[in-house]
């Protein structure tokens, strides 16, 4: 190696950097252009017969006198019945956060179970978090269930980064927290709130949305491990809307259903539609159907229509109605309120989130201001029976 | 032992910001780099003591900044070692090509990343040629300069990508982070100011 005189080593050193960096260079775009699973989505429609009683079953969820702030129920049907979600702190976004569930076995709601809490996410991703928020199940196999859950590592929503939890055994025990990576600006600021669907190839998509300072609904894709491979915008970015509740329609079309924001108008439902598999979605478009800016959740009827619950008011969220429109989203019939507050009161009914649980069986969760989270079960012959009532009447 | 990497790699920005901060602030008062390293080090002692809500502020720091892409973490070393040296590396021909690319890719990445335009360039990193031709040109001018660092450390960058060995599957994330991009753009408001103070005087012109 003495023998080498400088220059030789400095050509040497340089044609070794440059084989390594055209070596990993020829990788690189090897890896990122290998032609991945086609943009198609598995579409699932559902078989709804008219079955099941025309009076609506109400029932409330959580701990009786709560005194904690309780939010973001949602819903995954498991063999046995239901398992619910909510989060649960002394205010909303407190650093005592918990994830909270309760399973459902046809006729009783069970005590409530913590899930996971502020602390033990800590520990779990090694990262000190403040809060926790919007649990969204999802059946991932038979006995596997996935929970995406929001998390603010500082102050406010805006500082949030989703997190999966994955259970083998129907929602008895969970694994660790683990962080979905899906944004170059400090992983903030993205959240949950809608049920995922299924994409070719085992991949996932997770409805979400932007959240800091801009204000806009993406499509997360996952992979069949549950890690963030693509994400899509709904729109162009800016201030839009969130929460979009996304049904597959085809095997490259779907419709996202967006909530508003308060401060834009008209005050309705706003939608963007696919036509290529999730890759590209239109500008989200005004709808005909109100909107207070109040959350929303959508499911695929049947093979011709979406139902969709909803604050059926453009101001304020004093109930919670759901309606039923053709595959486009464009023409609405409106089946009445499930759940309707006085409207003197202080009291509001929140973030409605829809399943069908059985064939021509619908389960509504949702929260109130006065620190419940309550279940409604509707059947199908109570919604084929207001299809057919004139909307006056209801 | 990957958890354990993933810790440290989690808690290298905030240590290294610290350090800097505390070391620099220090050589106001005194040029000597063991006093500088010492600030350095009381510097994150103290801000491991110091708690705000229940969480001392190196984890609020921790938790606020993310963990860096390999060439942040060589950018953030070269600040420390600057502050705690007293060097500056501003003259440095390498470390003003590093910096001035990460300033512009920052630019390229992060407004239209978080929405303010309409176009997405994060998902650049997730797949397509353009980002990979991109890197492959800076390396070739780097190489070519002989800025072996620079070259280095985007291989390092690449070569985590291609293991998948980060949280993150997009490329961006492995090239430049936020914390690199606002040091570096630091660094060049720096550099900006010394050229215009170092301006020549224009020779009086001769009369006659």
């Amino acid at each position: 190696m003495n023998s080498l005189k400088k220059p030789g080593r400095n050509a040497l050193a340089t044609g070794a950097l440059l084989f390594c960096s055209g070596l990993l260079v020829a990788l690189l775009i090897h890896k990122m252009t290998l032609s991945g699973a086609p943009w198609t989505f598995v579409v699932d429609v559902p078989q709804t017969p008219v079955r099941g009683p025309l009076e609506l079953a109400t029932e409330v969820l959580s701990a009786p006198h709560e005194d904690y702030f309780v939010h973001g129920a949602s819903l995954v049907a498991t063999p046995t019945g239901l398992l619910a979600f909510w989060y649960r702190a002394k205010y909303e976004g407190a650093a005592d956060g918990q994830l909270i569930s309760s399973s459902y076995d046809g006729s009783h709601w069970s005590p409530t179970t913590v899930v996971t809490n502020s602390s033990t996410v800590s520990r779990d991703i090694g990262l000190t978090i403040k809060s926790v928020a919007n649990p969204v199940p999802f059946r991932r196999s038979p006995n596997e269930i996935w929970l995406f859950f929001s998390v603010s590592r500082l102050s406010g929503w805006a500082t949030s980064e989703i997190l999966l939890m994955r259970s083998l055994d129907n929602g008895l025990t969970w694994g660790p927290a683990e962080r979905l990576y899906a944004s170059p600006f400090l992983n903030m600021s993205h959240l949950t709130k809608s049920p995922p669907v299924l994409l070719s190839g085992g991949r996932i998509g997770l409805p979400a949305y932007q959240e800091m300072n801009q204000k806009f609904p993406v499509m997360l894709v996952l992979n069949e491990n549950g890690r963030v491979v693509d994400r899509r915008r709904m729109g162009n970015g800016g201030k839009v809307g969130y929460q979009p509740s996304i049904i597959v329609t085809g095997p490259t079309t779907a419709v996202a259903f967006i909530r508003r924001l308060r401060s834009s108008s008209p005050k309705t439902v706003r939608v963007s539609r696919t036509s290529d598999g999730g890759q590209t979605w239109s500008l989200p478009e005004a709808t005909n159907l109100p909107n207070p800016g109040g959350a929303l959740s959508a499911i695929r009827y049947d093979d011709g229509h979406i139902m969709l619950a909803f604050n059926d008011d453009p101001n304020v969220e004093h109930d919670i109605s759901l309606a039923i429109s053709d595959l486009q989203g464009k023409e609405w019939k409106t089946l009445g309120a499930l759940v309707r507050v006085n409207e003197s009161d202080e009291d509001l009914v929140m973030y409605p989130y829809l399943i069908e649980s059985q064939p021509g069986q619908f389960d509504v969760v949702y929260s109130r201001v006065v620190k419940t989270i309550n279940h409604i079960r509707v059947s199908s012959a109570w919604v084929q029976n207001h299809l057919q009532t004139p909307t006056a009447q209801k | 032992m990957m958890a354990n990497i993933g810790f440290l790699l989690d808690r290298a920005s905030a240590t290294l910001l610290i350090f800097a901060a505390f070391a620099a602030l220090t050589g106001i008062a005194t040029m000597k780099p063991a006093a500088r390293i010492g600030a350095g080090l009381i510097g994150l002692i103290l801000t491991a003591c110091v708690t705000i809500s229940g969480r001392s502020l190196f984890d609020w720091l921790v938790s606020a900044i993310e963990r860096p892409s390999a060439p942040g973490l060589l950018l953030m070393i070269v600040f420390a070692i600057s502050a705690a040296t007293g060097r500056s590396y501003q003259s440095v021909p390498e470390f003003r090509f590093g910096t001035a690319v990460l300033v512009l890719a920052g630019f390229v990445l992060y407004p239209a990343a978080i929405g303010f335009l309409n176009y997405d360039t994060y998902i650049l990193g997730y797949s397509g040629y353009l980002l990979p031709l991109l890197l492959a040109a800076i390396l070739g001018y780097a190489i070519y300069r002989r800025y072996v660092l620079v070259a280095l450390v985007l291989n390092i960058g690449i070569l985590g990508f291609l293991l998948s060995a980060g949280r993150s599957l997009n490329l961006w994330d492995y090239v430049i982070d936020p914390v690199a991009w606002f040091l570096a753009i630091g660094a060049w408001v720096a550099i900006a100011i010394n050229l215009l103070r170092r301006k020549p005087v224009a020779t009086p012109a001769l009369v006659g």
